[in-house]
């Protein structure tokens, strides 16, 4: 800042010196101003303060009862909203497992705040093996809740405890203890349920969520909710929650009596357990406490039908009643729908079949017969269309109250074994069904020509032994065809005697065993609800293994050959590995994927994903054969001589198929019929087992031929006037058979066959 | 002027304020927090403690330097806090709504280091306006555009609240500086008028200018039975206020310690000590901010220069507007829209932020003109200031 300098001249007064202008750089604060309106601002700030303490008078000192009563009775809730769990469809969208309404009576455990530390009880260990881990964990957790334990003592604790259980040792825990409760003692009288039971439900539940309601009885009957609900003011913090159960479709039986249907397909539902949870690829995204299947259909498309929970968090009043809107929510996701490729109506004709078969059996000389099994599945993709197993049980039981006790009862039925799905399980002498392998493995080898005609003998010596003829008054030349369609046993003796002296001694090449499992014996097919039964095909491996050192039994022998040649001896095959040997005989070689999965469906009705199966394995055979085995299955229901004839006689459609009466030490003949068709272009091939059943042709082959006249749409009662009409000369059409032309490929919704009930074929 | 003098001229009733809220808010963070970390109750009060001592050395510091020296590092602070405040825009694009800069120790909040820093430059601008001469609108539009890229960047990180802090500080500043009423309600009017469209119009015409949530927190605050979150957490606020009743339910109580009250110890912290301690403790809180407030007031006249008046200025509109859009959303009369509570809220960015502003203010006040005696009192006559403090060449800009 430079003083001015003035260079004017002198005036007559000399002006004052310049003063130095100091420049204070506040030019322009207006002090008072600014204090002024300080005086506003503060002003303003003690508005809002006297503003806020008057809302603070009107909130802790006006309503400081409302807010204290809201304060006490707060509580916040989150409760798991589950998933609407996928329904099981048919091929057509028929339902066959869906969902029904379903009440449970809950308790809440803080209207009863000794339940929980009111007694100690003794848990002794170790627990079933169904729920061991599960519950050893949480009456673990128990014991050290109720305890002062240190968090960080608590897992040696836990370890500690879990161990002393599982060596089945007695531990102290304080678990649910209705002693100060008679209304809750009541209560499980009212719904049916012992006090121990809800006791140990209480102890359980409150360890896994403490302020969650505890169900103590689950779809109880309407009555007893009704019972409850007029006298709710007698039972505080009793609650009914509303839920969801399974319900299963059933087969009406030919009585009239309802069945569940197929109960060995869908398996259970159960909470998730530790193991399963780590595996992330058949319960994806599942967490502790989620449902999940536990078996079968529920359990390998759990991924599809289980949804995702949702939650919602709402206010609660201290007795745990919600109040006010919800606070958070996030909805529950549905499941997917499963369409199968069971076919409902299919089904329930192989399972009345089944049950009719047995009683035929039954009441015709071999009163032993009850377990059996039929399987309905398409030769060309291996889709299951049908899969029942006798005896059954009622899967909606095993999910009721009284689920544990019933399944008790069923696993504990070992004669029986009504739990045991014979159709995947199920092991058998494969009888005469096996010729068709020792057929191939002969013809392959070239130690037979399929024309060339060996004598059927009624018996046959070999190395000593001596093996009859299921015949005994039969003693003609015969070819394969025809030794196929008498299905003559000593004509695949001879086969298999070729076989064991074409085997070298040393090695252990043996070309029958190995056709065998190159025909899908001795192997999990692979289905995709659960791992079924290898079986076992005999071969000096085997022998080696079943007879160690023994050097006497240890060796494959003539005899061993010859028992497999006819599917005895110690063969052991499963309904769905015969299945698949007839759907290669019918598609030409192609060893299929049985499977039962067909897509997935949203809830709104849109394709999800489309379930592909592993592609069949592609069997070398020669073509011819292949048509000789063909045409001696023809003839097992064609021929005079076939062993099928009678069974099918009349039937409009050409079936092939193969009779087998399989022998089983100690036990009357197992009956077993397979069968394809139509002969000429098949598109369903349909297996029978019938346990002690007697000759397959007479108890087994109807019962197919009941299942194929359902799938092809074939109305029994117009066979009889057509056949009487043949009887009678008026009727001489044509033989047709199905169109190959006319069959579309399948469309989910519409039948599985065009009608074919005005196509026959002319059986005479 | 010595240090002794400076120590003489600290105005201990302010600072003792502060420390007082600040004890107090330690403790209601220490109670709130008992059970939050599983094993660790005092996990959140140890940090807490360590950020009141650090921002007590920034109190420290900023009353120590001499505001003359803002004027010389203007750019630098301006453009620092502008280059911070893209930073964290980048680190919020890369991890969504992120307000942090992650450093080793703890993490930066640069728009609450924005509040101190933007009330020192708009001072000096706001000061220069003064000077010469430049005032009404023009005064407005300078301050505006200066405050605009922060308030900006601030606004998209999405930062409601701190937006409006800054907002109220250039109000602040401004009604001190003289603006006319009338642009003081122009611009008040124009305000609504955003809100208005912002929150009512815009959206139901498909251009929403906030994130749903704050859209829902606002309205949540008009609609409190409306069952959305946010007005969950205010009705929670009020049932834990309420239920403290005139001496508070002690500690350990349910709303605090049953976690049914939402950020207890950060937005709602006030509703801890409303519950614990009731409306006497609330009442008393409230009348430790007004006396904060008389405090900074008593300060802005008498600052030696515009600049620091100003500061002073900005420092009463920050804790103003803070405390009062605080307290009225833990009383359910204002929108929960995430405005800490000044030396109590728990976080370390807003607690030093808010303590530098506060030795911002005792820096002013140290550096204070000398009152002239009076014989009547504040009241009766119209206060006269000597400039004497303003006599050396180099005191002036």
């Amino acid at each position: 800042m430079s003083t001015p300098r003035t260079d004017e001249p002198t005036l007559a007064y000399p002006p004052p010196p310049p003063r130095p202008q100091q420049p204070t750089g506040n030019e322009g604060f207006d002090r008072d101003g600014i204090a002024r309106r300080v005086t506003i601002l503060a002003l303003i700030a003690a508005v809002i303060v006297i503003i806020l303490i008057l809302r603070l008078w009107s909130l802790q000192v006006l309503d400081v009862q409302v807010y204290r009563a809201q304060a006490i009775s707060n509580g916040l809730r989150s409760i798991d909203v589950p998933a609407a769990r996928g329904q099981i469809l048919d091929n057509t969208g028929k339902v066959l497992v869906g969902s029904r309404p379903s009440n449970s009576v809950a308790i809440d455990p803080t209207r009863f705040p000794d339940l929980l530390t009111g007694c100690g009880r003794d848990v002794q260990g170790p627990f079933d093996a169904r729920s061991s881990d599960e519950r050893a964990r949480r009456i673990a957790e128990a014991i050290e809740r109720a305890g002062t334990l240190p968090k960080e003592r608590r897992a040696a604790r836990l370890t500690a405890i879990k161990q002393q259980l599982d060596g089945g040792q007695t531990v102290r825990a304080w678990a649910g203890c209705t002693k100060d409760y008679p209304q809750l003692r009541e209560l499980a009288g009212i719904v049916g349920v012992s006090v121990a039971q809800v006791e140990d439900d209480i102890h359980v539940a409150s360890i896994k969520a403490p302020f969650d309601s505890i169900v103590i009885a689950k779809d109880v009957d309407r009555d007893v909710l009704f019972y409850l609900k007029e006298r709710a003011g007698q039972f505080p913090g009793v609650r009914i929650v509303e839920g969801t159960a399974r319900s299963y479709r059933q087969t009406r039986g030919q009585s009239g009596k309802l069945f569940p249907m197929a109960p060995h397909l869908w398996g259970e539902l159960g909470e998730v357990s530790g193991e399963q949870i780590k595996d992330q690829v058949t319960y994806r995204n599942a967490s502790a406490g989620d449902v999940v299947g536990q078996r079968g259909v529920e359990q390998f498309f759990d991924r599809y039908l289980r949804g995702t929970n949702g939650s919602l968090q709402r206010r609660v009043d201290a007795f745990g009643d919600p109040v006010g809107p919800i606070v958070r929510s996030r909805a529950a996701k549905p499941g997917d729908n499963i369409r199968l490729t069971i076919d409902a109506g299919v089904q329930a004709a192989a399972e009345n079949a089944l049950r009719e078969a047995i009683t035929y059996a039954r009441t015709h000389g071999h009163p032993a017969a009850e377990g059996g099994a039929i399987i309905a599945m398409d030769p060309r993709t291996g889709a299951i269309r049908a899969m029942a197993s006798n005896p059954g049980f009622d899967p909606a039981i095993l999910a009721g109250p009284e689920g544990q006790r019933y399944w008790n009862q069923l696993a504990g039925d070992g004669n029986r074994s009504p739990l045991l799905n014979r159709a995947l399980n199920g092991l058998y002498p494969a009888g005469s069904t096996f010729k068709p392998v020792t057929a191939f493995a002969a013809g392959a080898s070239g130690l037979v020509r399929p024309d060339g005609q060996i004598q059927c003998s009624p018996q046959m010596t070999i190395d000593g032994q001596t093996y009859r003829n299921f015949e005994s008054d039969v003693d003609e030349p015969m070819n394969m065809m025809q030794a196929l369609t008498a299905s003559c046993d000593t004509y695949f003796y001879e086969l298999g005697k070729r076989l064991y002296d074409a085997t070298p001694k040393a090695g252990n090449f043996e070309p029958q065993p190995l056709w065998a499992k190159r025909l899908g014996f001795g192997a999990p097919t692979g289905i995709d609800i659960g791992a079924d039964s290898p079986g076992n095909v005999p071969d000096f491996a085997y022998k080696t293994r079943r007879f160690g050192d023994d050097r006497v039994h240890n060796r494959w022998t003539s005899g061993d050959a010859v028992l497999q040649s006819i599917g005895q001896g110690d063969l052991e095959v499963t309904p769905i590995q015969i299945a698949r040997l007839y759907a290669l005989i019918a598609n030409g070689g192609t060893l299929v994927q049985p499977h039962v999965g067909a897509s997935v469906y949203g809830q709104d009705g849109t394709l999800r994903e489309k379930l592909t199966p592993a592609p069949g394995t592609r069997v070398q055979l020669d073509p011819f054969m292949l048509d000789v085995v063909r045409k001696g299955l023809d003839g097992v229901t064609q021929d005079v001589n076939g062993t099928a004839y009678a069974a099918f006689k009349g039937f409009p459609i050409k079936v092939s198929g193969k009779t087998g009466t399989a022998e089983k030490l100690g036990k009357r003949d197992f009956a077993w019929f397979a069968g394809y068709a139509p002969a000429n272009d098949p598109k369903l091939v349909v297996v029978c087992v019938i346990e002690q059943g007697g000759f397959g042709g007479e108890t087994a082959a109807p019962a197919v031929r009941q299942v194929m006249a359902k799938a092809f749409n074939i109305d029994e009662a117009t066979i009889g006037q057509i056949s009487s009409a043949e009887q009678a000369g008026v009727y001489a059409g044509p033989a047709l058979g199905v169109d190959p032309a006319s069959e579309v490929q399948r469309q989910d919704g519409a039948p599985l066959f065009p009608s074919t009930t005005a196509t026959t074929e002319n059986a005479g | 002027m010595s240090r002794t003098a400076l120590l003489r001229r600290v105005d201990w009733v302010l600072v003792a304020a502060v420390l007082l809220l600040l004890y107090i808010g330690e403790h209601a963070v220490r109670v709130a927090t008992v059970n939050d970390i599983a094993g660790d109750p005092g996990f959140f009060v140890r940090r807490h403690i360590i950020y009141i001592v650090a921002g007590i050395g920034f109190a420290v510091v900023a009353a120590l330097v001499d505001p003359r020296i803002y004027r010389r590092l203007f750019w630098f602070i301006y453009g620092s806090t502008i280059g911070l405040l893209i930073i964290v825009l980048g680190f919020s694009a890369a991890r969504g709504s992120q307000r942090w800069i992650p450093l080793p120790f703890f993490t930066l909040q640069p728009s609450e280091i924005g509040k101190v820093t933007m009330l020192v430059c708009l001072s000096i601008i706001v000061a220069d306006c003064v000077r010469r001469g430049i005032r009404g609108w023009n005064m407005a539009i300078r301050a505006a555009l200066l405050m605009l890229p922060p308030f900006t960047l601030v606004f998209i990180q999405p930062d409601l609240g701190t937006s409006i802090v800054y907002v109220a500080i250039t109000l602040a500043i401004l009604v001190v500086a003289g603006l006319p009423g009338r642009n003081v309600a122009v611009i008040g009017g124009v305000g609504v008028a955003i809100v208005i469209l912002v929150l009512g119009i815009l959206p139901t015409v498909g251009l929403p200018l906030l994130r749903p949530y704050q859209t829902e927190r606002i309205t949540a605050f008009l609609d409190p039975q409306g069952g959305s979150p946010a007005a969950y957490q205010a009705e929670q606020s009020m049932i834990a206020i309420g239920s403290g009743g005139l001496a508070g339910r002690g500690q350990g109580v349910s709303q605090t310690a049953g976690n049914f009250l939402p950020e207890h110890h950060t937005d709602f912290v006030f509703a801890v000590v409303g519950e614990n301690r009731g409306f006497v403790g609330s009442a008393i809180v409230l009348m430790l901010y007004l006396l904060v407030l008389w405090r900074i007031g008593r300060i802005i006249p008498r600052a030696r220069n515009l600049e620091e008046s100003f500061i002073a200025a900005g420092v009463f509109g920050l804790i103003m507007l803070q405390v009062g859009v605080n307290v009225g959303m833990n009383l359910g009369i204002a929108p929960t829209t995430g405005i800490p509570l000044p030396f109590m809220t728990y976080g370390g960015s807003n607690t030093v932020t808010n303590l530098t502003a506060i030795g911002l203010a005792i820096a002013v006040g140290i550096r204070q003109v000398r009152e002239e005696p009076t014989v009547t009192g504040w009241q009766e006559r119209p206060r006269r200031y000597r400039e004497k403090a303003l006599s050396a060449p180099t005191d002036g800009v």
